[in-house]
């Protein structure tokens, strides 16, 4: 564990979020993590909790035990609704507020250290984490009550629903998106760093043609933990190059885009293929649909087996090299986005060569394009009385609340604001670079120099 | 003169007590008395000189055990003096041993032939004991001097043949097991003369027992050379050896001028041997040095280089010989492991039943694995191990690379798909993986619409192209 300059922590919330931090407990554990996982959930009264859990109970026996052991200390029901918050993500949010002493008696539980990095997951079509996570992390990082002293970072991670699924889960998702950037009265910075990732595109990239959807959940969670397996891992033992969390979040908060999504090319064969062509399958192979050429920021993260690293097949500075001229290649502008980096980490537990490509700051277009349609359509559906409208969970009517149509504003312009300023970011890099001449001209130069 | 006077009075009184009896009894009772008493006498003195003899004898007998025993005593620190004589000088000593001996002699003790004397009827048994005592302090003390001269010495005549042991063991005689027993019992500890004498004696075996050895190696190491040149003189000088015994500076010296003597003649064979077997040994290493071949066939190769490396001495031919087996015996068996590495591998690999162009077995290895023949002159065999290990290994290279290519294929397709729409051709540089060409020899095999040229390997999108060589007419036309 000392071998890791960061400690993480994972806290999920809702179904979806619960069934990934649980298959990465039973079955992914990382050192950089141990077993600070905390899994929070609203329920309905007749319905058992470990129904989110069923299919991978089965799956494997083991996970039975494992689940009895973690019941009581990691998984945490919070909310007083009987019915749980369905599909509404207002009314998650709402259950987390008036339920936020159990919450943080469970966060407390994770010993949580002043320069930990908490790793939020939530589904984003959903009601329950969807609603809750932005909250939390508000009051964790802002809130009078804020629990976390010292230099905590958050990075949250949020899933997309399936392009087939239903109006309302597109209009939670940009809700989402929007909530975990900016948040509070204010609309300040909720996440440090979001990532986001999605399910059809996911399934896509594994070429899932399974029908039972369980399965299918089941393969994208492990494709999503791997990713978060990489991320962490330039922080660890082996690496050439330590990211630290720092790292991912500051620069990218400065610069006021820092939407995420992975690229990953994992199980190459080294006597097989070198970085580039791994950069290249990556770089072919995002976890959400996005324009590479739009990316203004790459943490590129190669992990390779330590014999290639010790033998000099692999170097950082080699790494560096190929990163450079790949990102110039690839991504916005002439001189390859504006913010790049890249790590690589020896691994004593793996054969192959291993490269994940964190794109960020790309235009949110080819996402945007294909939830707004939905989004519309929910929105429109709505029935305004007087300054609110009646939000109601489309399976299950009887959960509704009240939402003021100046919040949804809100939330809109927030999101347009921030989709401003990554455009403004993408054409700036894409400038043609200055003409030094005329600068130099302009800074006093030239007239004494022919 | 006691005896004499006890005698008269006795005679006085039985005369007087024969003269009482006359007057009171009569000359009857005289006349017994008389015949009586001269019964008696004869009786009493025949008692008494039986008594008196064996007495006597008694003494006689001590007298002659004690000077018997001094003369054992003083013969055996003669002896020991003797033995001692040859470690060091032991003149003064013996000069002291004379002057004792002769004195006893003086003594009237011995006779000339230092047989005891008759005579020593004349000396009280007190006497001579007294005399033994004295002899033996003496003894005792001249043999303490003796092994005080000699300890030193003992000391040198170890450390001489220790450096003799050195000479030999440096002119290459294999007796490291000797020296170390030698050394065990030169630390023995030997405090009387007695002790150090068969200290030395044992130690002198033991080197008589070294030398012997020496000679058996240098005759054998000689006969077995007899062809590389005339090793009869040598053979013959050696044989002397066993003759001298004691002279153990000769022998060393003829032993490891002999062993010299034997490194000249072999010298050149074995320099040649030792260099011929080396370049031998280090291209097959060369050969296995590929990543594809296993570290355990690397090891068996390298560990015999070294061992060869190791050994400068033209005098250990025979183990150069060993060696030359043992690279024989070895290098077959890597071959044949080799050689059934690669047939399970192609077993696997018939499996895809590949096309010729991707893949193709060598159908001349079985062959040239079976001509890997360890009872074959060096030369031979190290040529046909060659040219059969260079085969298997480069096959070995193929197949384990087909088998990565099969392993790889999935992922390198979609690379192919997408860089070949892009651009219409492709060549090796354009795709960054190796075996680049077989992908694409692989991939053209699967997709009608593509072409593959060997040289330069070249895949082509055959539509891709027309498309734009139509395209490029077209314009052409209309400018
Ligand atoms: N990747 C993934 N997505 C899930 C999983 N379960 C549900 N979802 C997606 O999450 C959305 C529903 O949210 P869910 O987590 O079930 O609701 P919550 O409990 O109210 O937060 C839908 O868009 C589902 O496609 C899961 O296990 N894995």
């Amino acid at each position: 564990m000392e071998d890791y300059s960061t400690r993480w922590s994972i806290i999920a919330s809702g179904e979806g979020a619960n069934r990934i931090s649980f298959l990465y407990y039973a079955k992914y554990r990382n050192p950089a993590i141990e077993d600070r996982v905390l899994l929070l959930n609203t329920t309905t009264a007749d319905v058992k909790p470990e129904k989110t859990f069923e299919y991978m109970l089965t799956k494997n026996p083991r996970f039975q035990e494992i689940y009895e052991k973690i019941k009581r200390e990691k998984i945490c029901i919070f909310g007083k609704s009987p019915s749980g918050a369905g599909n509404n993500w207002k009314v998650g949010e709402n259950e987390a507020r008036d339920d936020f002493d159990t919450i943080r008696r469970y966060i407390e539980n994770l010993k949580l250290g002043g320069r930990d990095v908490i790793f939020g997951i939530s589904t984003l079509g959903g009601g329950t984490g969807n609603g809750s996570l932005p909250f939390i992390i508000y009051q964790l990082k802002y809130g009078s009550e804020a629990l976390i002293l010292g230099q905590n970072s958050f990075i949250a991670l949020g899933i997309m629903p399936y392009d087939f699924e239903a109006p309302q889960r597109f209009f939670n998702t940009i809700c989402g998106i929007a909530r975990l950037l900016k948040y509070g009265p204010r609309g300040v910075q909720n996440a440090d760093m979001l990532l986001l990732a999605d399910n059809t595109q996911i399934e896509r990239l594994l070429g899932i043609t399974e029908s039972f959807k369980e399965e299918r959940y089941y393969r994208i969670n492990e494709e999503i933990i791997k990713a978060i397996n990489m991320m962490i891992a330039p922080g660890g033992p082996g690496a050439r190059s330590t990211i630290d969390v720092a790292d991912y979040y500051q620069l990218p908060s400065n610069i006021g885009t820092y939407h995420f999504t992975p690229c990953m090319s994992l199980g190459n064969d080294p006597e097989v293929f070198g970085i580039e062509t791994a950069l290249e399958t990556a770089m072919d192979r995002p976890m959400a649909p996005v324009d590479p050429k739009t990316a203004t920021m790459a943490y590129v993260i190669v992990v390779a087996p330590k014999k290639y690293v010790e033998n000099g097949t692999f170097t950082q500075e080699g790494l560096e090299d190929i990163t450079r001229d790949w990102a110039v290649k690839n991504l916005a502008g002439r001189r390859g986005g504006i913010l790049r980096y890249s790590s690589l980490v020896a691994s004593r537990e793996i054969e192959t060569l291993d490269v994940m490509i964190l794109l960020g700051g790309f235009s949110l277009k080819d996402i945007f394009s294909k939830a707004l349609q939905k989004y519309y359509d929910f929105k429109d559906s709505l029935e305004i009385e007087g300054k609110e409208v009646e939000l109601a969970d489309e399976n299950n009517p009887r959960i509704k609340v009240r939402i003021n149509i100046d919040d949804i504003e809100t939330i809109e312009s927030r999101i347009k604001e921030y989709i401003r300023l990554t455009e403004d970011r993408i054409k700036r890099a894409r400038e043609e670079e200055i003409d030094l001449k005329e600068k130099l001209l302009e800074w006093g130069f030239g007239k004494s120099t022919p | 003169m006691n005896e004499y006077a006890l005698a008269t009075l006795t005679i006085i009184i039985i005369l007087g007590a024969g003269f009482g009896l006359l007057i009171y009894f009569g000359i009857d009772v005289v006349t017994y008395f008389g015949v009586g008493l001269v019964v008696a006498s004869i009786v009493g003195s025949v008692i008494y000189t039986w008594w008196r003899s064996q007495s006597d004898k008694t003494i006689e007998r001590l007298k002659l055990e004690i000077l018997t025993k001094i003369k054992r005593e003083l013969e055996d620190v003669e002896s020991l003096v003797e033995e001692a004589s040859k470690i060091t000088d032991m003149a003064p000593i013996s000069t002291k041993l004379t002057l004792l001996r002769e004195n006893l002699v003086k003594q009237k003790f011995f006779d000339n032939h230092f047989n005891i004397n008759k005579t020593i009827r004349k000396y009280t048994l007190t006497f001579i004991e007294q005399e033994a005592r004295k002899v033996e302090q003496r003894l005792r003390s001249l043999e303490a001097l003796a092994a005080g001269a000699c300890r030193p010495e003992l000391e040198k005549f170890i450390k001489d043949l220790q450096s003799k042991l050195e000479k030999l063991l440096d002119a290459g005689y294999g007796i490291e097991e000797d020296i170390s027993e030698f050394n065990i019992i030169a630390a023995q500890p030997s405090q009387s003369l007695r002790e150090m004498i068969e200290k030395k004696m044992r130690l002198s075996e033991k080197f008589e027992e070294v030398l012997d050895k020496c000679v058996e190696e240098a005759v054998s190491v000689a006969t077995a050379s007899r062809r590389f040149g005339d090793t009869s003189t040598l053979e013959s000088s050696v044989l002397e050896v066993k003759k001298m015994k004691s002279d153990f500076d000769n022998a060393v010296f003829l032993l490891v001028k002999a062993r010299n003597e034997l490194k000249d003649i072999l010298r050149d064979v074995f320099s040649r041997q030792h260099s011929k077997l080396i370049s031998h040994v280090k291209e097959i290493y060369s050969l296995l040095s590929a990543n594809h071949v296993g570290e355990k066939y690397k090891t068996v190769i390298r560990d015999i280089r070294d061992e060869l490396l190791s050994l400068n001495d033209p005098g250990r031919i025979q183990e150069l010989r060993e060696l030359e087996r043992e690279f024989k015996n070895k290098t077959a068996y890597v071959v044949t492991d080799l050689f059934e590495e690669m047939v399970e591998l192609e077993k696997n690999i018939n499996i895809y039943k590949p096309h010729e162009k991707v893949w193709t077995s060598d159908k001349k290895i079985p062959e040239l694995v079976n001509k890997v023949n360890p009872s074959d002159e060096l030369e031979v065999f190290a040529k046909n191990a060659r040219k059969a290990l260079k085969c298997l290994v480069n096959q070995l290279e193929k197949d384990v690379g087909f088998l990565k290519i099969i392993e790889n294929y999935a992922k390198v397709e979609p690379i192919i798909s997408r860089k070949l729409n892009e651009r219409g051709v492709l060549t090796i540089s354009d795709l960054n993986v190796k075996y680049a060409d077989k992908f694409m020899l692989l991939y053209s095999l699967k997709n009608e619409d593509t072409t593959y040229e060997e040289d330069p390997p070249t895949l082509t999108l055959k539509s891709k192209v027309a498309a734009e060589l139509k395209n490029k007419l077209l314009k052409k036309k209309r400018s």
